[in-house]
This record gives C-alpha cells, sequence and structure tokens, in this order.
C-alpha cells in the first residue's frame, strides 16, 4: 500500500511540477501586482453627461419605424445629444449577443454608429495626453475579440498612440463604452490565462486540462499528505541529528 | 471550482430569458409627459413589468436616490411590490417548477450576497434542490440578484482559494506568504523528483552503487 503510494506520489510529481509553478507563480502575481494598473483604466474617465432634457424637443420614439420588436428603450445620451436606445434581443447580460437600434430623440433620424461617431465617444472617456489624443487606428471587430474573450458583440476598437497602448472599446450598436485596455491590462490577463490553463481564450476556467490536472494535484496532495503521516508515524521526523 | 460551470454557479439558468415585447398600442403617455411630470428623471427606461409597459426611472431627492415605476398608459405609478405581487413576480421570471418556501421583505439590512444599494427588496425562496433565491426590487420590480447554495459554495471556496478572511481580495500577507513557502516547497520537490524519479529510473540497472541506493533511501525516508 504505501508503496504505491509513494510510487504514485513521485511519478505525478513529474507531471504536474510545471503547472504547480505556473499556478503558485501567477497567483504570486496577483498577489503582487498593483491591482489599478492591472485595471487597464489608467486614461479613463468618467463620461459626464451634463446633457439636460429639453422636453419641449423631444419626439417620441416611433417603435413602428423599426422592423423589430423591441424589448426595452432607454434614453441615453451620446455626444450630448439625446438618443433613444432600443434593444431588439435583451439578453442576461450586456456582452451576450444584444440587438440595438439607436433613434435621435430630438429629430426622430434612425442613427448607427459610424467611425467618426466612435472616434468621438471613445475621446470623451479618455484623460490621457497633455498634447490631445493621438489616435494610431480604428476598427470594428467582430468576436472573438482578443483583448475581451467574453464579449460576443461587434465592436469598435479605438487604438490610442499613448505609452501604454491603450485601445477603447465600444459597442457598436450601442455606443456604450464597453472599456479600455491597455499592456498591463494585457499583461496581467496572461498571466490569469495562464492560472485558468485558458489555453483557447474564453476567459473562463472551465475547460478539460484544468479539470486534469487539477484532479492530478489534488492526487499528488493526498498521496503526500498520507505519505508524511506515515513517516511521522515511523518516527522519521526528528529535530535533533539522526 | 472548475469542473462546475460558471455560468450555472451565476444562476443564469434559474431566470427567465424571455423578455416580452414593447406593445405600442399599450402606450398613451410619452417621454414628453414623463419629463413635464418628473422634470428630474434621470434614466428613464421603457420596457415591460409581467407584459405590461411601464417606465422605470431614477429620481434624485433629498433621501438619495429613489426608482420610480409608472404606467405607461397611464401614467400612474405604480406602488411598492406587495408581497402577493412579489410572488406572482418570481414565478413569472423564475424556470424552475418549485413552490416558494418564503417570502421575505428586506427594509434595512442586506445579507452579504446582496448589495444594499437595491433595498428595499424581497427576498424569495424556492424550495428546490439548490436553495435558489431571487431578490426582486420592491420600487423596480426587477431581479436584482440570484443566488443558489452552489454559487454560496463558491464563494466560501473562493475565499478559501485566496486565503482571504476579511475582504476577499487576493492581496493579503497571508496568502502572500503560503504562496513563498509553497514555492520553496514545490521546488525542492523538483529537485527531489530529478533525483528519485527521473536519474532513478533511468540509470537504474546501470550504474547504481550500493552507496547511491542508500542515499536515495535516506531521502525515501526523509532523514
Amino acid at each position: 500500500m504505501m508503496k504505491s503510494i509513494r510510487f504514485l506520489h513521485k511519478w505525478l510529481s513529474l507531471v504536474v511540477a510545471v503547472q504547480l509553478v505556473i499556478w503558485l507563480s501567477s497567483g504570486l502575481f496577483f498577489n503582487l501586482m498593483d491591482h489599478d494598473k492591472a485595471s487597464g483604466n489608467q486614461y479613463r474617465q468618467r463620461v459626464n453627461s451634463l446633457l439636460v432634457i429639453d422636453h419641449q424637443m423631444l419626439v417620441e420614439p416611433k417603435l413602428g419605424l423599426l422592423d423589430k420588436q423591441s424589448q426595452s428603450l432607454k434614453l441615453i445620451s451620446l455626444l450630448d445629444q439625446p438618443y433613444y436606445l432600443f434593444n431588439h434581443q435583451q439578453a442576461l447580460y450586456r456582452h451576450l449577443p444584444n440587438s440595438y437600434s439607436l433613434m435621435n430623440a430630438y429629430s426622430g433620424e434612425l442613427m448607427v454608429i459610424d467611425e467618426s461617431m466612435a472616434i468621438d465617444i471613445a475621446k470623451t472617456s479618455y484623460k490621457g495626453g497633455s498634447g490631445g489624443i493621438d489616435i494610431a487606428s480604428v476598427k470594428k471587430l467582430s468576436p472573438p475579440i482578443a483583448d475581451i474573450p467574453k464579449e460576443q458583440n461587434v465592436l469598435w476598437q479605438i487604438n490610442i498612440n499613448d505609452e501604454a497602448y491603450t485601445s477603447i472599446y465600444l459597442d457598436a450598436g450601442s455606443g456604450k463604452i464597453i472599456g479600455h485596455v491597455n499592456d498591463d491590462k494585457r499583461f496581467a490577463d496572461f498571466f490569469f490565462m495562464l492560472h485558468f490553463m485558458d489555453y483557447g481564450s474564453v476567459g473562463n476556467f472551465n475547460n478539460w486540462q484544468i479539470i486534469f490536472f487539477s484532479l492530478l494535484m489534488l492526487v499528488l496532495s493526498l498521496t503526500g499528505f498520507i505519505w508524511v503521516i506515515d513517516l511521522a508515524r515511523k518516527g522519521r521526523y526528528r529535530v535533533t541529528k539522526g | 471550482m472548475v469542473v462546475f460551470d460558471i455560468d450555472y454557479i451565476h444562476g443564469d439558468s434559474l431566470i427567465n430569458e424571455e423578455q416580452s415585447a414593447i406593445d405600442n398600442k399599450q402606450i398613451h403617455y410619452g417621454f414628453k409627459d414623463l419629463f413635464i411630470d418628473y422634470p428630474l428623471a434621470e434614466n428613464v427606461e421603457l420596457s415591460t413589468f409581467m407584459d405590461v409597459g411601464v417606465y422605470r426611472f431614477t429620481q434624485q431627492t433629498k433621501h438619495g436616490k429613489t426608482q420610480i415605476m409608472l404606467d405607461a398608459n397611464t401614467g400612474v405609478q405604480f406602488p411598492a411590490l406587495n408581497e402577493n405581487m412579489a410572488i406572482k413576480l418570481a414565478e413569472y421570471y423564475y424556470q424552475g417548477k418549485a413552490k416558494i418556501a418564503e417570502a421575505t421583505l428586506l427594509k434595512d439590512t442586506a445579507p452579504a450576497e446582496l448589495s444594499s444599494r437595491h433595498l428595499p427588496v424581497w427576498r424569495i425562496d424556492f424550495d428546490d434542490f439548490a436553495f435558489s433565491t431571487l431578490y426582486i426590487s420592491s420600487s423596480s420590480g426587477k431581479v436584482v440578484t440570484r443566488r443558489h447554495q452552489f454559487w454560496r459554495i463558491f464563494d466560501l471556496m473562493f475565499t478559501l482559494h485566496v486565503m482571504d478572511y476579511e475582504e476577499g481580495e487576493p492581496d493579503n500577507s497571508l496568502l502572500l506568504w503560503f504562496a513563498l513557502f509553497a514555492l520553496l516547497a514545490v521546488f525542492s520537490g523538483m529537485v527531489l523528483t530529478y533525483y528519485r524519479v527521473l536519474k532513478g529510473s533511468f540509470s537504474k540497472s546501470k550504474k547504481r552503487t550500493a552507496a547511491n541506493h542508500k542515499h536515495d533511501n535516506n531521502i525515501e525516508q526523509g532523514a
């Protein structure tokens, strides 16, 4: 019995060793890292809308204009203009597939967020750079999106030319700022990927390889624990020189 | 933790995702009317409350932000949810088949699993296998959060995982020292593995001397 436990322990240690180092060192990294930096929000600012709705100018939302039914409709503001945001397919979470339409609440016109509008919205959320904001490139991305693995909607990506390589993401349907991602966040996310063994980058830890390795790890620690008890029982742990 | 689907843990399957569409014919009270009656309204949303068109919005008052819900047909404000309505609503949202075990109105204090900004809230406990609970805001009629036993266990396990017995964040010094000692243990274990498993098995028959053998036995027995 003890012989096979020792055998198991020794050979499992060989298989699990490298992963164990990865788990522990990435865990240590999360313990020590600067959480503000890792959030990616170094240059993010709240979008303060000072918009006061002038109800005289308000046009009622024309639900009939849209060919799809709406489950909810919100009065929002984008770039200091009021808009009706229709949600045709409201998912449980924002990052799951949603379907939107936007209508200017003063003119009643339907609107789609184009590149220049995406840039303007992104700018309102960015506070860095003394000499203004230097935009490196703008792209419309369909999921999967490397920086935001959970996202399932089409996003505008506005890449900023700053030392942190900030990318600003906003939902192409609703214009909502999804987040800022910079190299500090990408660095932390890389460690999360390692910690979760999420090599397919789906953004969670429900994968077969981590289940497999954690089971091996469990057996390794149980066999080690039994071995320790066995040695202690035999009086092998002594402080004095044996 | 890794075996359980995280979406299941977050109770995504507890809630009925289907929502009814807004019926234009039901709406005779417009956004304009709303802003005339409530000039300070913020975050105005038109949606449904059990198939009835409603406006929901917040309004800044002396006592902080308050949630208001209006009938989109008449503009009449809904009273705070009573027990019957809360139960009806919970049954409407709940995906399972179990009966409701208890409905409690939480007015002033929220349990740890509910943020106190949602108060006042109806806590609806279901008599199901997972001890599911829905928390429904009594002012907006929305399910603000949900919990079941597996999620509660998961939270506990996460606390153990990051060894934080105070705040639930993975940046405490207890974890730091345990991680450092564990790394030390792993590296010494790797040295042992190298000598005992790798070198041991691949050169066993060739160069193993008796002295070597004795040395190995000592290591094995922890002396």
